[in-house]
């Protein structure tokens, strides 16, 4: 049965490579918890301890302190062949010297299954994951993406408590990507297993996840769901790290309202801001708007780029400074010319404060 | 530091058949490879239960074990030259010239691996010996004397120098061909590019090539016993007549010690030094191209060589094969079965005896090997340096001092072994592990760690992982350790020499018994024997260890 994964004040140091070197603080003080059933990313940079989080709930890595919890149980003595949390490895780490059947059904024939049942279960995980009929392939003779799923098979045939994934795509090309990612969604959601999903590919986080963990440094950051995440990052490493951002000064106005240059804003979230004071606010690129008509604000086009369903353009607003507007379907209006002067208004509700520290 | 060995036990308290494993391996490792060595040093300060300097003192005062010493070190010098110089032209000539034959060539030249230690010098008795058939019936020399440094360096540089044509194979094969013609295309002429770019380039494989020969030689057993002669003495056979003929334990020890004294050092520099000196130029698959840099007249010359040192070993083999079929050498050429019959017969159970233990010691020490390799590249213990240095050191010991040290060691309480199958066994299995070790070690380097992971993921123990993963993965490797175990058991001497009773005996000691009275026939038929039984086996481990990994081929690594 599907179980929540609870994370209680965990630390990973890892001792110095020598004696000149610095111990290096992998993940801080994290706390989490995962609902059954639900499939959680943790998303950041390259180097922020995603990978060694992953690994101490697989039983690979041991904490330095903190406890893990599935359910009720404590894991952290349990060993990495007792946890029942199975990995998706980046590398697949397919074992070469066995073919697809053997590959997917390594785990249930160590276990004191029937041996008909051991082969129902991979037939049907196979014909799951699209492989029927390459069951006795090695694993030499298959694509990249079919090996993606002989891991993710051999992951899921076990019906473990806990499914993880550690940059499962990040070796496939963009079209194969966006396909599997879809699959893997479909297939978390009708096995319904609690997983934890490690990227460093926001588009992949925000597509795939019920909620998002933006971790920094070995910290989280913040723990939200995608339009969250996005709409009302908590810092401004998590507005930067998820989608491109305009940081733009304000001023908290009367009833919360944010002035930002001329214009007059509602924010629906004024948190504990008071009024007169100065703000740093984040206005994404596609909630700025030209147009030739008379507007809020207005600006100078510095550079125009035509990306096909949007043109961005880098305009400086009279008052505020350089901004980057998305402009979509632009092949309605044409594209603007550098050095015109445009109207630049502003979605409502587009304006979030963010502070410079969590 | 110390948080960290803390918790590489907690994870050893958690696997308890890890922790298990570890154990016994550690005090196996302090037991068998260890306490003997401690035994010879301690013995080597003793004299009759007292303790003192006497045993040295008289090392130095008596010419005796003087010579021994400048014996010992200036043949395992010369002979290093000479078969680095015979292994480096045949590595080069079958890696990298475009020659007929390569195949059957690199064949000829190891075979003298896999051979027992007196097939050359008992060739060498046949051809060059007081009856020899070259010396004394071609060319009718009457006092013609091959015994001494002469005999033993030609009969040494034959055993030896294909082990360094192994080795420089390997080194000359890592040098990419395309860093030959970048120079040639500089305009460095054929001779320039050699030595200021393949030579260099090899050079720390050269010395590495040098330092394991003279390590061989060294130790080396059978070959002075045999060829040396009295007034030639060196230090391994010496330490053996201490013991053997004068009963002076004390002595042997000491001269053993002195013995391992130049090995260690050898192996000291070998390892720690120039092991991580070695370039490796080659990225991805490793090149086929021929080298440019020989002229055609040089290239035939080369070949030549090579060829002849193949036709020196067809010539010893052809010598031996004779031999074990006629009557008496250099009287009495008719065909006779009547030594295979001596030893189907009268020394048959020195036969079963010697295949009894090298079938019991191979698969102990194949798997033991992958367990140390496997527990030094993917396990955290404390201790784990010293367990690989503890596992690897007895590859530096002479046979001549593990033989003493296990009379030593376990000739009286606490341990009693002496006499029996298990004291073979033993010094056999430790004494012949490193190998294995050492190629599982390089393969497991290059294997991704989280395919065993993912094993272990899925709910494999540790010796589940190990078994159904690790092992076919390093396959290769497993084959290295079993055969070389294999062979070794089959052609060892010089440890095995002390440790043989009459219960049970080995069919190389067999053969130096042989020897010395004089039945070279008997000696040979032995010596071809054991060479087909090695050849069989060599056939049939291939056997078993592609069926455990039948996917692997299909794989490349
Ligand atoms: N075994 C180790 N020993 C020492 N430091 C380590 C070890 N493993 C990871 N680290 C360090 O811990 C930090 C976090 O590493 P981790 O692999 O968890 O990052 P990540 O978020 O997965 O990054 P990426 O996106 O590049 O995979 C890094 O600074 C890394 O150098
Ligand atoms: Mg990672």
């Amino acid at each position: 049965m599907s179980q929540p994964v609870k994370i209680k004040g965990l630390n990973k140091v890892f001792p110095a490579a020598d004696q000149k070197g610095s111990e290096v603080h992998a993940v801080r003080d994290v706390n989490l918890f995962v609902e059954p059933g639900e499939l959680v990313t943790l998303l950041g940079p390259s180097g922020c301890g995603k990978t060694t989080l992953l690994r101490m709930i697989a039983g690979f890595e041991e904490p330095s302190s903190g406890e893990i919890y599935f359910g009720d149980r404590l894991m952290n003595n349990v060993p990495a062949n007792g946890r029942d949390a199975t990995m998706v490895f980046q590398s697949y780490a397919i074992f070469p010297h066995l073919d697809v059947f053997d590959n997917v059904g390594f785990g249930l024939q160590l276990k004191s299954i029937s041996r008909s049942e051991t082969n129902q279960r991979i037939e049907r995980v196979l014909e799951l994951t699209g492989l029927t009929g390459m069951a006795r392939r090695a694993p030499s003779q298959l694509s990249g993406g079919q090996q993606q799923r002989v891991a993710l098979a051999r992951a899921i045939v076990m019906e473990p408590q806990v499914l993880l994934f550690d940059e499962p795509l990040s070796n496939l090309d963009a079209k194969l990507r966006d396909q599997m990612r879809v699959e893997i969604r479909d297939l978390q959601q009708r096995v319904g297993i609690t997983s934890l999903y490690v990227t460093h590919d926001q588009i992949e986080a925000m597509s795939i996840s019920d909620r998002i963990v933006v971790m920094n440094g070995g910290i989280i950051e913040q723990i939200g769901t995608p339009s969250e995440v996005y709409a009302r990052p908590a810092s401004r490493f998590v507005a930067d790290f998820v989608g491109r951002s305009n940081f733009l000064p304000a001023i908290v106005g009367d009833g919360g309202k944010l002035q930002i240059g001329a214009a007059h804003l509602d924010n629906p979230y004024p948190g504990d801001a008071a009024r007169g004071e100065r703000v740093t606010v984040l206005i994404r690129p596609e909630a700025l708007h030209l147009t030739r008509d008379v507007a809020a604000l207005r600006g100078r086009i510095l550079r125009a780029m035509f990306l096909g369903a949007t043109a961005e353009y880098l305009v400086d607003v009279e008052g505020i400074g350089e901004v980057i507007v998305d402009q979509a379907n632009p092949g309605a209006e044409g594209l603007f010319q550098v050095g015109e002067t445009m109207g630049v208004n502003l979605a409502p509700n587009a304006a979030h404060i963010v502070s410079d520290t969590v | 530091m110390k948080s960290d060995s803390r918790m590489s036990l907690r994870i050893l308290a958690r696997d308890p058949i890890l922790l298990a494993l570890v154990f016994v391996i550690f005090v196996s490792i302090a037991l068998f490879v260890v306490y003997p060595l401690v035994m010879v040093f301690l013995a080597s300060f003793q004299v009759r239960g007292d303790w003192t300097l006497d045993n040295y003192g008289l090392m130095v005062e008596r010419r005796l074990y003087r010579t021994a010493l400048w014996n010992s070190l200036s043949v395992g010098a010369v002979v290093g030259i000479l078969g680095v110089v015979i292994g480096y032209v045949a590595a080069f000539v079958l890696t990298r010239l475009d020659v007929p034959f390569r195949r059957t060539l690199h064949y000829l030249t190891i075979l003298p691996i896999i051979s027992p230690p007196f097939v050359s010098a008992v060739s060498i008795l046949f051809l060059f010996g007081f009856n020899g058939l070259i010396t004394r019936q071609m060319l009718g020399l009457q006092d013609f004397n091959i015994y001494g440094f002469h005999g033993v360096v030609w009969s040494q540089v034959f055993t030896f120098a294909p082990i360094a044509y192994l080795s420089l194979r390997g080194v000359l094969a890592s040098i990419s061909p395309t860093l030959e013609d970048a120079a040639l295309n500089m305009g460095a002429s054929r001779w320039q590019t050699f030595w200021k770019v393949t030579f260099p380039l090899s050079l720390p494989g050269v010395a590495s090539a040098f330092l394991i020969v003279f390590i061989e030689s060294m130790a080396d057993f059978g070959n002075p016993l045999v060829l040396a002669g009295a007034a030639f003495p060196m230090l391994a056979p010496q330490a053996y007549l201490e013991i053997t003929g004068s009963f002076n334990l004390s002595r042997g020890a000491t001269l053993a010690v002195i013995l391992l004294l130049p090995s260690l050092t050898a192996f000291a520099i070998q390892r720690y030094y120039l092991s991580k000196r070695q370039y490796i130029t080659v990225t991805g698959k490793p090149s086929t191209s021929t080298s440019k840099i020989v002229s055609p007249a040089m290239k035939w010359l080369l070949y030549s060589f090579v060829v002849l040192f193949g036709l020196i070993v067809v010539l010893f083999y052809g010598v031996i094969v004779v031999g074990a079929l006629t009557q008496v050498w250099g009287f009495n050429y008719t065909f006779t079965l009547d030594h295979f019959a001596y030893v189907f017969q009268v020394g048959f159970k020195t036969v079963t005896d010697t295949l009894i233990i090298a079938i019991i010691s191979t698969p102990v020490s194949g798997l033991l090997g992958m367990i140390i390799a496997f527990l030094i590249v993917r396990r955290q213990f404390p201790g784990k340096s010293a367990m690989e240095f503890g596992s690897i050191l007895s590859y530096a010991v002479p046979g001549t001092v593990v033989g003493i040290g296990y009379i030593l060691a376990f000739n009286g309480p606490p341990i009693i072994l002496t006499g029996t199958l298990i004291i073979l066994v033993l010094a056999f299995v430790f004494r012949y592990v490193p190998v294995g070790i050492q190629s599982g070690i390089a393969i497991l380097r290059q294997i991704d760690p989280s395919i065993e992971e993912a094993a272990q993921n899925l709910g494999a123990s540790t010796l589940q992982t190990f078994r159904k993963v690790t092992l076919p993965l390093i396959a290769p490797a497993f084959f290295t350790g079993l055969v070389y175990a294999f062979v070794r058991a089959m052609t060892a001497i010089s440890a095995a020499i002390f440790l043989v009773s009459a219960n049970w005996n080995l069919m190389t000691v067999q053969i130096l018994n042989q020897v010395g009275s004089g039945r070279l026939g008997v000696a040979a038929a032995y010596s071809i024997l054991v060479i087909v039984i090695v050849l069989a086996a060599i056939g049939l481990i291939g056997l078993f260890v592609g069926r455990m990994t039948r996917h692997s081929s299909m794989v490349r690594f």
